[in-house]
């Protein structure tokens, strides 16, 4: 069985440039995508490469990408404008197993750039659309102006159990812009917030010093190790598992992850660094 | 190897033929009329024919294998234009690799596997238009250990045509009907029964020397499943220098990095380029975070990726046993060691 090129992007338009942060851009292009939440793309730059970028938008609405500036291709993203164009491969990968968890409990536990990929499930929540008995999302950034999607926040934080903090106030102590929310990590959350374990589905992602640190306090917390689900991050450079560098334990994290359950992880040959000594 | 063939009547074989070594280049023709370029072993490496002049068939496997002709070090996928054109690279293309060994056909079908999950569009179109043709090994060199992955047998193995080279003649068996089609035209006469008592001979012999058994293969996964704190890894990583070689020259080793190459005006190409599980910044993100940082864990990584991880995926080994990542490494790491261990047998 053979197919077409699959290495050639398909054109999409920049329609709309958010700035999150002076690093941190979301970008709607005017292509609209059905996915599964926790599913990525490739954005492509002929020149300049390609480089994975999590899914922000729920399914079927206009492509949605939250890019930080930390190389090549989202360094040549961050110089276009409104109206040009880009390349898109995809959607690729395993997402989260927001499905299942409808009816219980959904606890997502975000740090950074972390919230996109959970994006799309809180606002399919918000929306009706996905039904959870409760969903908490704790959300962590280092400091305020590098939380992302502000306004977003405050519109959930109406329907949804949504909970904030910033590792420290960094500018933010006094007026203009005065930070009156939490400081301290993302996992001091877990001491405030009262959830029964063995109905919540845990939905982790962020930098892999802060997933260690969730993924401890959420099996100190009781959560089955089935339960807790992590988008790891490796360079998924084809998307499509055969160029080998996101492997990890043989699995290729951009076919048969991004997500896995903290249960799977930890049966591999080689323990993802995100999970080293967490049980 | 320059006795007489004898040749009795009703004593041949209707899928084996002699091709007289002073016909090679009728068959080399032949070859270039359907599949225009034809690669064989030259020295070290398979290069296109050219004169027949010293080409051989005995002896072991090359250094460096076929697979570069079926994935490439370096493969175009698509052009693209500053005003932002693209022009699929992905072409059908024919040829011809004659002289591949046990050991890189079994290579090939490890590839097959990764290559054919997806299914990928490069590799599997130059597998399809590609004939092939295998040779009996007549020599081990000293790093050969196929036999621990079964030997010289081409049973169950896929390719057109089999050579086993005496010398003045060269035996042809016909594996397939491209295989057929190419015989038909040149008029030979069949085998007698006898070539291929004496290329039985040949492998019987080959195997010996090499001085190995067929390995245990759920034995030896069950080892790699227990032994992942193991002392002998700990001392892989303090003699590799992590340069990546064995990556390189192994007929199953298949990771590539992608880079677009352009010119002064934004116009180029993506390129798809070789690249070594064993090299630093092979398991780097964006954030600065190096995944697989520890050399330990660059080492071991690489051998779980023969010996566990495939098997668990595919039920195979993505190792054949052809002894390069030995013969090419500075360090002298020699995976003989580590199956002796793996297996039980004298560590």
């Amino acid at each position: 069985m053979k197919t077409g090129n699959i290495y050639i992007p398909k054109p999409a338009v920049i329609e709309k440039v958010e700035v999150e942060e002076p690093e941190t851009w979301t970008f709607t292009l005017s292509t609209p995508l059905e996915h599964t939440p926790g599913q990525f793309v490739e954005i492509s730059i002929p020149g300049y490469g390609e480089a994975p970028i999590s899914i922000a938008s729920p399914s079927g609405e206009k492509l949605m990408l939250t890019v930080r500036r930390t190389g090549t291709l989202t360094g040549a993203l961050h110089r276009k404008k409104v109206g040009e164009m880009v390349g898109i491969r995809g959607p690729f990968g395993r997402g989260w197993p927001h499905q299942e968890a409808q009816g219980e409990t959904l606890l997502l536990v975000a740090g950074g750039i972390g919230l996109a990929p959970v994006r799309p499930i809180i606002e399919d929540a918000y929306r009706g659309r996905l039904n959870y008995e409760r969903l908490l999302l704790l959300y962590g950034a280092r400091e305020p102006a590098l939380l992302l999607y502000k306004k977003d926040l405050d519109r959930w934080a109406k329907k949804l159990e949504v909970f904030v903090t910033v590792d420290r106030k960094n500018g933010c102590e006094t007026a203009p812009k005065v930070w009156d929310g939490r400081t301290g990590v993302v996992t001091e959350l877990f001491k405030e917030v009262d959830f029964s374990p063995g109905r919540t589905w845990a939905l982790v992602c962020g930098p892999p010093i802060m997933m260690h640190f969730a993924t401890k306090g959420l099996i100190s917390k009781g959560v089955p190790l089935n339960r807790i689900h992590l988008s790891l991050e490796r360079h998924m450079k084809c998307g499509m598992g055969i160029c080998g560098h996101c492997q990890i334990g043989g699995k290729y994290v951009c076919k048969d992850g991004p997500v896995f359950s903290v249960h799977e992880a930890l049966s591999w040959r080689e323990i993802p660094d995100e999970l080293e000594g967490v049980a | 190897m320059n006795e007489p063939v004898p040749v009795a009547e009703g004593d041949c074989l209707s899928q084996a033929f002699v091709l007289n070594r002073k016909d090679l280049g009728q068959l080399i023709e032949r070859l270039k009329r359907t599949y225009e370029r034809v690669y064989l072993p030259v020295g070290d490496a398979f290069r296109e024919a050219g004169s027949i002049e010293g080409i051989s068939f005995t002896g072991a496997r090359a250094l460096f294998g076929p697979k570069k002709y079926f994935f490439p070090p370096r493969e175009s996928l698509f052009g693209f234009t500053k005003d932002g054109n693209i022009e699929d690279l992905l072409k059908e293309e024919k040829g011809a690799v004659i002289g591949a060994r046990v050991c890189d056909l079994k290579a090939l079908e490890v590839l097959d596997k990764y290559f054919g999950e997806l299914p990928e569009p490069f590799y599997l179109t130059r597998k399809e238009g590609t004939f092939v043709a295998g040779a009996t090994c007549t020599e081990p060199h000293q790093s050969c250990f196929c036999v621990q992955f079964g030997g010289l047998s081409t049973e169950g193995l896929k390719y057109d045509l089999w050579f086993t080279d005496f010398g003045d003649v060269i035996l042809m068996e016909t594996g397939s009907a491209r295989g057929e089609e190419v015989v038909k035209d040149l008029d030979l006469l069949n085998a007698p029964k006898e070539l291929l008592y004496r290329k039985e001979r040949i492998i019987e012999r080959v195997e010996r020397e090499q001085g190995f058994r067929r390995i245990n293969d759920k034995k030896i996964f069950d080892w790699f499943s227990e032994e992942v704190t193991h002392e002998i890894w700990e001392r892989l990583a303090e003699e590799c220098y992590a340069c990546g070689k064995c990556n390189m020259i192994c007929p199953t080793c298949h990771c590539f990095d992608v880079v677009d190459m352009t010119d002064l005006e934004g116009s180029g190409e993506r390129v798809r380029i070789w690249d070594a599980c064993h090299l630093f910044r092979y398991g780097l993100v964006a954030s600065g975070h190096n995944f697989r940082g520890e050399r330990l864990a660059r080492a071991q990584y690489r051998i779980y990726d023969k010996f566990y991880y495939p098997y668990e995926r595919y039920g195979i080994f993505a190792c054949v046993g052809c002894g390069r990542c030995f013969e090419a490494c500075s360090a002298d790491i020699d995976l003989r060691d580590v199956l002796k261990v793996a297996g039980g047998e004298g560590s």
